[in-house]
């Protein structure tokens, strides 16, 4: 079976090629939106900056995703929130027109709704105005972000098929790993349920995909209690920036993999770090396989989860969109390292974050034809 | 690839494969079934609310009622042993009648997606609501009569005809016109379409449909089954369906109510469970176990506290164990049937190998040093202890104990004369009290830095009533055996004191440290404990014991808790917060709550720490020693900033 992936020839300019792909697009007029997280990762205005920089002619506007839990919850990093809202506002002064789009992400009894915000607002909004859509995900939660690509992409399909949509990500692999994240809760996103839920199905087997680094284990554990699957195969980092990635991760997982899932070895799959091109392929393929061998039961049910860097975790959006396939996710707080104070705003980290930049062009013009 | 027996979630959540469902029951323990026979009266009469912090029990217990496991049940009936006393059990239970499954377990695991209905309009919220249970619970049953029957769902389903008996209420009449079927397949079919638009209408952002299509007008359903006679190909079913809800805690608020009001009505004529984690109820409820106002527990409906229920844990965990180890039989090559036997509990060997006469000389020294200026009081009981000519870990034991009474003797505010010697009395009296034995193990453990955390006891202690707290304590222990079997090492498959103290302070570190991402306000739990846990240590380590055998836990005033909860209600800020720590603390068993406590003429609610805890603060495993604290210092206690500990220990203390 021949099964025709909507990104196969899918477009990933890496942080080498970022700035000349923006220069040469910005030389033409284009509308651009750019939709950025609030929040207090210093990365949040690296791409904005760079646009900036770069110039060009046509619309340029911002919707700042300020999203809390509660209209009157004040964050515990206020300072670094208030340090990088000014240092957008020096930016677009001038340049770009702001909009704030609040979302609230919690309800009465703690419940997350945050995906329900963003469907909200976002399946609402006009994006036929622009050219092109940029999602800055460097400083936006995950479950706010697959949901938000979710519908820009159906829209820019649906619709506009003109419409560019592309996913944005400053990779900082340090400054990742310092980032203290709990799993509160665990959710399938709005957008990716799937036919997980549906009683008819049950008896149509789950796999579950978690593309992992390290510090996962509650998030892992967690998780699996919610989809209960019948087969896990976990997506490991390599090639890696350090080889033994993924040795350490088996060494880290051991105890889970071993012991609570008598995991099979052999599901192992390794897709390249910081490559979502091939966590997507990795995915997709595994999808179809299954899905092929299985038919006569009556297929599978698949879900993925994105525990592993922002830029991998696009290459799982993209699977999930492609094959309809369900997304769960733990969600929780995001601390910053304990060690971080404004110096993480020079101008020198700044210019790195700048220089650590991947697009991943999703909608429009490469797909047209 | 060999698996650790006691890590194996499978055996706990994961449904869907028969095989995973006869593993299942192979690790049920019996005995947890006891907590049934108690509520016998009213189990099929009155709706039953399962309620514990999160691996309690509640869905093991809900599963083992499911088809699947009552039909493996029947089939392994004939094998004496656990699997003959399971299925007596059930036949004792009422869920089987003349050794063949009666009752049909309806299992339905609640979860989020319930909650997303209350982001629509409040005329329609309990609509959809029912409207997805309703379809949730037919094909549920239907499911459950084909795994019961050994029929295909995908083509067996026209063998079930279904025919409605008597008079129903209206809504109840007119949703079958609507959604019934006497032909199975349709019925299903229809249960099945509305399933899948609701799940549409709760996943699609672009969804754009019409709501009275799929509203219901109540949880119809129920009455429904009720009221249904249930033929496959023309022979009727003697079944009982059982409705088990599984994690209620998943629900809203309102919808929580709704379904609560719903069962107090005492007009359900199904039996109906309920599981339910303590972070939904709250404080009040948990202390009461009451389901709020008008409802009367035992008479509208019977609670199950798992953590409650004391009395069969230590049977409950020990037959969970033993059952576990056997599964793993031939992997350890048949050494022993019991988990315990692998451990060692040899308390007085220990004294006796690390307490010779030098040890005793150098305790010895401190009590004299403790006596100080004051020693010819105290002289009389020194010759007292050695005239008695004790083997020195006895000694050393006695010294220890003296050096305590001393230390309190010398603190008292009214000085004596020196001349005013300590009665023998004294001494007999001080050293029969069981808390100061036990302190001066605790004291002379850490101080010669001996194991303490060890043997089969203290193991159950550490669980604090929680079985998946039990698995991860005995798995940890367990691999450590696994591993000695494995590189042909059998001696030390037969965990040593020391070796066991080692794994339970790692274990109950990485519990510790897990606690600001696993827990709802984690990091503000994380400093409330860490706080209580540093006090508990200061006063359990005073010189005089004074809480022998020592504090592990705090109390506020229940007039000083009524105050905050009154706050707290009214939306003061930092009132809520405190509140809301403390309820999700209780709600996850971390802290283990004694509301109501008389003492010293005051009703106080002590705060205990989880047991496993106490280990990450070198506290003793008993409880009763408390210290209380004025409100003002919870409030401290949570503002304070947050380090997370490092993991594991080397050394033993």
């Amino acid at each position: 079976m021949v099964t025709e992936n909507i990104w196969h020839d899918a477009i990933h300019f890496k942080p080498d090629l970022f700035h000349s792909f923006w220069t040469e697009r910005l030389d033409q007029k284009r509308n651009i939106l750019i939709i950025v997280g609030l929040g207090w990762d210093p990365r949040m205005t690296a791409l904005t900056d760079a646009i900036h920089s770069i110039g060009g002619d046509g619309l340029r506007k911002i919707h700042l995703l300020r999203f809390k839990p509660s209209p009157d919850f004040v964050s515990p990093y206020v300072d670094f929130i208030r340090k990088n809202s000014e240092r957008l506002d020096q930016i677009l002064e001038n340049w770009a027109e702001k909009s704030i789009v609040d979302i609230i992400t919690r309800r009465e009894g703690n419940f997350y709704i945050g995906d329900e915000g963003i469907s909200q607002f976002y399946t609402k909004f006009n994006i036929s105005q622009f050219t092109d859509v940029l999602v800055d995900i460097s400083s936006l939660p995950k479950s706010l972000y697959f949901t938000l690509l979710f519908i820009l992409v159906k829209m820019a399909q649906r619709d506009n098929k003109a419409v560019n949509v592309y996913a944005i990500a400053c990779q900082d692999a340090e400054l990742d790993g310092q980032i203290l994240e709990s799993a509160d809760d665990t959710r399938l996103l709005k957008g990716f349920k799937g036919q997980l839920t549906q009683y008819s199905k049950k008896t149509i087997p789950i796999i579950w995909a978690p593309v992992i680094e390290k510090n996962s284990t509650i998030s892992l554990r967690k998780i699996y209690d919610k989809i209960e699957p019948q087969d896990v195969y976990p997506v490991l980092p390599f090639p890696s920036r350090n080889p033994r990635n993924d040795d350490d991760l088996l060494i880290e997982y051991r105890r889970i993999f071993c012991d609570e899932w008598n995991l099979n070895p052999m599901n192992i799959i390794y897709s390249a770090e910081d490559d979502p091109i091939d966590v997507y392929s990795s995915l997709i393929n595994l999808y179809h396989k299954q899905q092929e061998v299985l038919e006569p039961l009556g297929g599978i049910s698949m879900v993925i989860s994105a525990l592993a860097s922002k830029v991998s975790s696009i290459g799982a959006f993209m699977a999930a969109f492609d094959g309809k396939i369900a997304i769960a996710h733990a969600i929780g707080r995001h601390d910053p390292p304990e060690q971080m104070d404004f110096s993480y705003w020079d101008e020198h980290q700044i210019n790195r974050f700048k220089d650590n930049m991947h697009s991943i062009w999703l909608t429009g013009e490469p797909y047209e034809l | 690839m060999i698996g650790n027996p006691f890590l194996y979630r499978a055996a706990d959540v994961k449904t869907g494969h028969m095989a995973e469902d006869r593993n299942f029951v192979n690790l049920f323990g019996v005995s947890a079934l006891n907590l049934l026979k108690n509520k016998i009266q009213g189990l099929w009469d009155m709706p039953l609310l399962l309620i514990s912090a999160p691996g309690g029990g509640k869905s093991s217990m809900m599963r083992i009622f499911s088809p699947r496991s009552l039909k493996y049940i029947q089939e392994t009936a004939s094998i004496s042993g656990d699997k003959k006393a399971l299925a007596l059990t059930m036949e004792e239970l009422g869920a089987f009648k003349d050794g063949k499954p009666y009752a049909l377990g309806i299992w339905i695991k609640m979860s989020d997606e319930y909650q997303i209905f209350q982001e629509f309009e409040n005329s329609i919220l309990n609509g959809l609501f029912c409207s997805l249970l309703n379809s949730r619970i037919i094909l549920s049953f239907f499911i459950g009569i084909c795994d019961l029957n050994e029929l295909f769902v995908h083509k067996d389903l026209e063998r079930i005809s279904l025919t409605l008996n008597s008079s129903v209420s209206n809504i109840t009449e007119n949703s079958w016109k609507k959604w019934g079927d006497k032909n199975g397949k349709h019925f299903y079919e229809k249960m099945a379409e509305l399933e899948a638009n609701l799940c549409e209408m709760i996943d699609d952002p672009f969804w754009s449909g019409t709501y009275s299509d799929i509203v219901h007008s109540g949880l119809w359903s129920v009455e429904l089954l009720a009221n249904l006679e249930i033929s496959i190909d023309d022979t009727p079913q003697p079944i009982k369906p059982l409705i088990m809800l599984d994690d209620a805690h998943e629900l809203a608020e309102s919808q929580l109510k709704f379904l609560f009001n719903m069962l107090t009505s005492r007009q359900i004529e199904l039996p109906f469970w309920v599981s339910i984690r303590k972070q939904a109820l709250g404080l009040e409820e948990l202390f009461s176990d009451r389901l709020g106002k008008g409802a009367e527990n035992g008479r509208d409906y019977q609670f199950v506290d798992f953590e409650k229920s004391k009395r069969d844990f230590r049977k409950r965990v020990l037959e969970i164990s033993t059952l576990r180890v056997q599964s793993a039989a031939s992997q350890i090559g048949g050494l022993s049937q019991t988990f315990v036997d692998f451990l060692s509990d040899e308390r007085e060997e220990l004294f006796l190998q690390n307490f010779d006469r030098s040890v005793a000389k150098d305790i010895k020294n401190k009590v004299l040093a403790a006596a100080g200026k004051d020693l010819i009081r105290f002289q009389g009981l020194i010759d007292e202890i050695e005239e008695q000519k004790s083997e020195p870990h006895d000694l050393c034991r006695r010294y220890r104990m003296l050096n305590i009474l001393i230390k309190r003797e010398i603190g008292k505010a009214q000085r004596k004369f020196s001349f005013e010697s300590i009665p023998i009395e004294t001494l007999n009296k001080h050293e029969n009290k069981k808390a100061i034995v036990d302190s001066a193990e605790l004291f002379l453990a850490k101080e010669y830095k001996l194991p303490y955390y060890f043997g089969a006891h203290r193991l159950i202690s550490l669980a604090s009533f929680n079985v998946q707290q039990f698995l991860r304590i005995a798995g940890a222990l367990f691999e450590e055996i696994m591993m000695a079997i494995r590189l042909d090492r059998d001696k030390d498959s037969f965990l040593s004191p020391e070796t066991q103290h080692y794994i339970l302070s790692k274990v109950a570190n990485e519990f510790f440290k897990e606690i600001p991402s696993m827990v709802i306000y984690g990091s503000k739990v994380f400093r409330l404990i860490r706080a209580i846990g540093n006090m508990c240590k200061e006063e359990t380590y005073r010189p005089t014991a004074p809480y022998a055998p020592g504090v592990t836990g705090t109390a506020l005033t229940m007039y000083e808790f009524e105050h905050l909860k009154k706050e707290a209600n009214e939306g003061v800020e930092s009132s809520r917060n405190l509140y809301q720590t403390i309820q999700s603390a209780i709600a996850h068993n971390i802290l283990e709550p004694e509301p109501n406590l008389r003492c010293k003429g005051k009703e106080y609610l002590v705060l205990y720490l989880n047991r496993l805890l106490c280990i990450s603060f070198k506290l003793p495993l008993q409880k009763g020693g408390f210290r209380e604290k004025p409100l003002k210092a919870f409030f401290n206690w949570i503002n304070q900033s947050v380090t997370v500990p490092n993991n594991g220990q080397k050394a033993l203390w």
